[in-house]
């Protein structure tokens, strides 16, 4: 039952094969198993069995919505109480796209982990501790590394990687993350599941903390790309508390069953082979792109020749938004709040130094640096100008014909965790960041899509990327690579003896 | 010996050269820019220490943060050797579109004690902060290396 999708579960409730306050039960006790993965900072046990006990009346009154109990939002620690570092806060409000999702009859599970305020690649640098990707504890890894349970284990990515790892370990049939510069579909690849960064503008940001306020998107997790439709389809429109949304082109998401991709025209940007782009990614890529072929869709190589400099963009924009968005945590009116009162300025600062660590720390201070008067022509000014040829690089690939393109998701599987942070955050941001910007760069619609397992038995996946407002469209392709690529559920490999194991381990 | 007696022609290796063009590329397609390209590192002089420190109201804590700080001024130098002449700022992709306003009044209220619940020092509907204008970041870092 843990296993199905959205859609599957919903009509399991509805020809009540199970009762909403029984399926929540059972997400419960699977949280409790996997609670060494850490993808959960709270878990709502309370809320969650009254809301489904609510949702069961409605089942009795025939009046149940589609998601009814079935989707378990993992409304993330982003969304509600936002990665506020160490101080306690209880948000007075919900953010516009949980609201919608309780307004549908969902169960929230939990408040999920990720890197602090978002700043990171890999769930390593929060202050909950790092997220476990599920597949490090899936038979296929585990058989090929023997017993060392505890130090090897891989990363679920980032920065959302605990709401990844909680759709992969069948904790939550969905869960919301951020997207500002891959947030979602890193994760997502990583730890195999569906993840998709809607156009900029189609989904409110109300209640989400701002990164960079240009970029960021709520982005979406699911276990299948029907899911994921009817999940945007819900949560998209019009908010009148975010100014930059915008009215959805259409407002049904049900997706076609037999897309013809014949009508298709499939790009492959050539610069997205970058450097350290791994040999079995190279093999996904080029075989999902012979399907398309095979199956009559017409495959172009294209060129997008700002791709290299899009990194680097980001990282500029994004120190100089954070620069700005990170001055509202002074203590005073919420979170933490050092002890320290000698002066305003010196509660201030100590307030901001006890509570940010050295990645929020440094890209405040890199920002400051690049908005300095002397500077902010040279960096700031250049990068805006950048990020339009990086826009214009996609317009005109899509002008020309191109209906989609199709590229890596990350260079490679996850990395181990004692591998991973070897180097430095902004090193690693660089590097897991470098396929996924783009999208946030120019506002466009992306979704990765998981493809098959590597040689050492962890997820691979890809993106496809859409003109802005096609989502549905881009949705339909993504639909048609996953019925045919095969990629295993992570039920087929979930063998108890290593969670079992692993818990004894954490025990000691 | 088994060798192919077939000998390609031109419309074969036109194909086939084709395929190379058309697919996913073989190699990885850039590198990184080269050091060589780029101006000279910046230098952060200790002054400019103690201004940042102020504007972010952060110390830089170790000689680490200063490290961190010079490489990511050095990632960002990249920029400099694209040609961004005639190319206007991009400061939001919903630039070519009229977004929605709406009127400048309160939509909810209401609720300024659960708003004061989050805060540590309250008196009454107050925020309490301690005396202002005495700045404790200049120099502090600076002073110890």
């Amino acid at each position: 039952m843990l296993n199905l999708t959205v859609r599957e579960v919903s009509l399991a409730l509805r020809e009540g094969r199970i009762s909403p306050t029984e399926l929540c039960r059972k997400c419960l006790n699977r949280i409790k198993k996997t609670r060494h993965l850490n993808a959960y900072i709270t878990v709502t046990e309370e809320s969650a069995l009254k809301q489904a006990q609510e949702a069961e009346t409605r089942l009795l009154r025939g009046v149940c919505g589609p998601l009814s109990v079935s989707s378990r939002t993992t409304s993330a620690q982003k969304i509600l109480r936002q990665h506020v570092p160490p101080g306690y806060y209880f948000p007075p409000y919900n953010a516009t796209v949980v609201q919608k999702l309780f307004d549908q009859g969902a169960v929230l599970m939990g408040k999920t982990n990720m890197d602090e305020f978002a700043m990171g690649a890999g769930s390593t640098d929060g202050a909950f501790g790092p997220v476990r990707n599920p597949w490090s504890y899936a038979t296929p890894y585990r058989e090929q590394r023997g017993a060392a349970l505890d130090s090897d284990w891989v990363i679920a990515g980032g920065s959302s990687g605990g709401s990844a790892s909680a759709v992969a370990s069948l904790t939550s049939y969905l869960a919301l993350g951020s997207d500002t510069g891959g947030s979602t579909r890193n994760p997502g690849a990583l730890c195999g599941v569906v993840a998709l960064k809607p156009s900029y503008g189609l989904l409110s940001r109300h209640g989400l903390i701002p990164l960079v306020n240009s970029m960021d998107v709520p982005g979406i997790m699911t276990r299948s790309i029907s899911d994921a439709a009817m999940v945007l389809g819900i949560l998209q429109g019009v908010d009148a508390r975010d100014s930059t949304t915008v009215r959805a082109p259409s407002s049904l998401m049900e997706l076609p069953e037999d897309f013809d991709v014949k009508t298709i025209c499939l790009g492959i940007p050539e610069e997205y082979h970058a450097p350290g782009l791994s040999a079995e990614t190279v093999a996904q890529w080029h075989r999902v792109a012979d399907m398309f072929e095979m199956a009559g869709a017409r495959v172009e190589r294209v060129s997008l020749p700002h791709t290299q400099y899009s990194i680097v963009c980001y990282h500029v924009l994004c120190c100089a938004e954070v620069a700005s968005n990170m001055a509202r945590f002074d203590g005073l009116e919420y979170g933490h709040c050092s002890a320290v009162d000698s002066s305003t300025e010196a509660m201030y600062a100590s307030t901001r130094h006890e509570g940010f660590n050295d990645v929020v720390r440094g890209r405040i201070l890199s920002g400051n640096y690049f908005l300095l008067k002397q500077n902010y022509l040279r960096y700031f000014l250049k990068a805006q100008k950048v990020r339009r040829l990086i826009a214009q690089d996609f317009k005109r690939v899509f002008s020309s014909g191109v209906d989609v393109l199709l590229t890596p998701t990350t260079l490679a599987d996850a990395t181990s965790y004692s591998d991973f942070t070897q180097e430095d955050n902004r090193t690693r941001s660089t590097q897991e960041d470098v396929f996924t910007q783009p999208a946030n760069m120019a506002g466009l619609p992306a979704v990765s899509v998981p493809t098959t397992l590597s040689g050492r038995g962890l997820p691979i996946g890809l993106q496809l990327i859409g003109p802005t407002f096609q989502d549905k469209k881009l949705l339909s392709v993504a639909q048609w690579i996953e019925q045919r690529v095969g990629f295993p559920p992570i039920s087929d490999h979930v063998d108890d003896t290593y969670m079992t194991k692993s818990e004894q381990t954490s025990a000691l | 010996v088994l060798y192919s007696q077939h000998k390609p022609c031109i419309a074969e290796i036109w194909i086939s050269l084709m395929k190379v063009q058309m697919g996913v590329p073989k190699f990885p397609t850039w590198e990184p820019v080269p050091e060589d390209q780029l101006p000279p590192s910046a230098q952060i002089p200790a002054d400019l220490v103690d201004k940042l420190e102020r504007l972010a109201l952060l110390d830089f804590r170790t000689k680490q943060g200063l490290v961190c700080l010079e490489k990511a001024i050095r990632h960002a130098d990249q920029l400099l050797v694209v040609d961004t002449s005639a190319v206007e700022p991009m400061d939001s992709v919903l630039e070519d579109r009229a977004l929605n306003l709406r009127d400048d009044t309160a939509m909810e209220g209401d609720c300024a004690e659960e708003l004061l619940r989050l805060s540590k020092n309250i008196v009454e509907e107050y925020f309490v902060a301690p005396p202002g204008k005495i700045f404790p970041l200049s120099g502090r870092f600076s002073a110890s290396h």
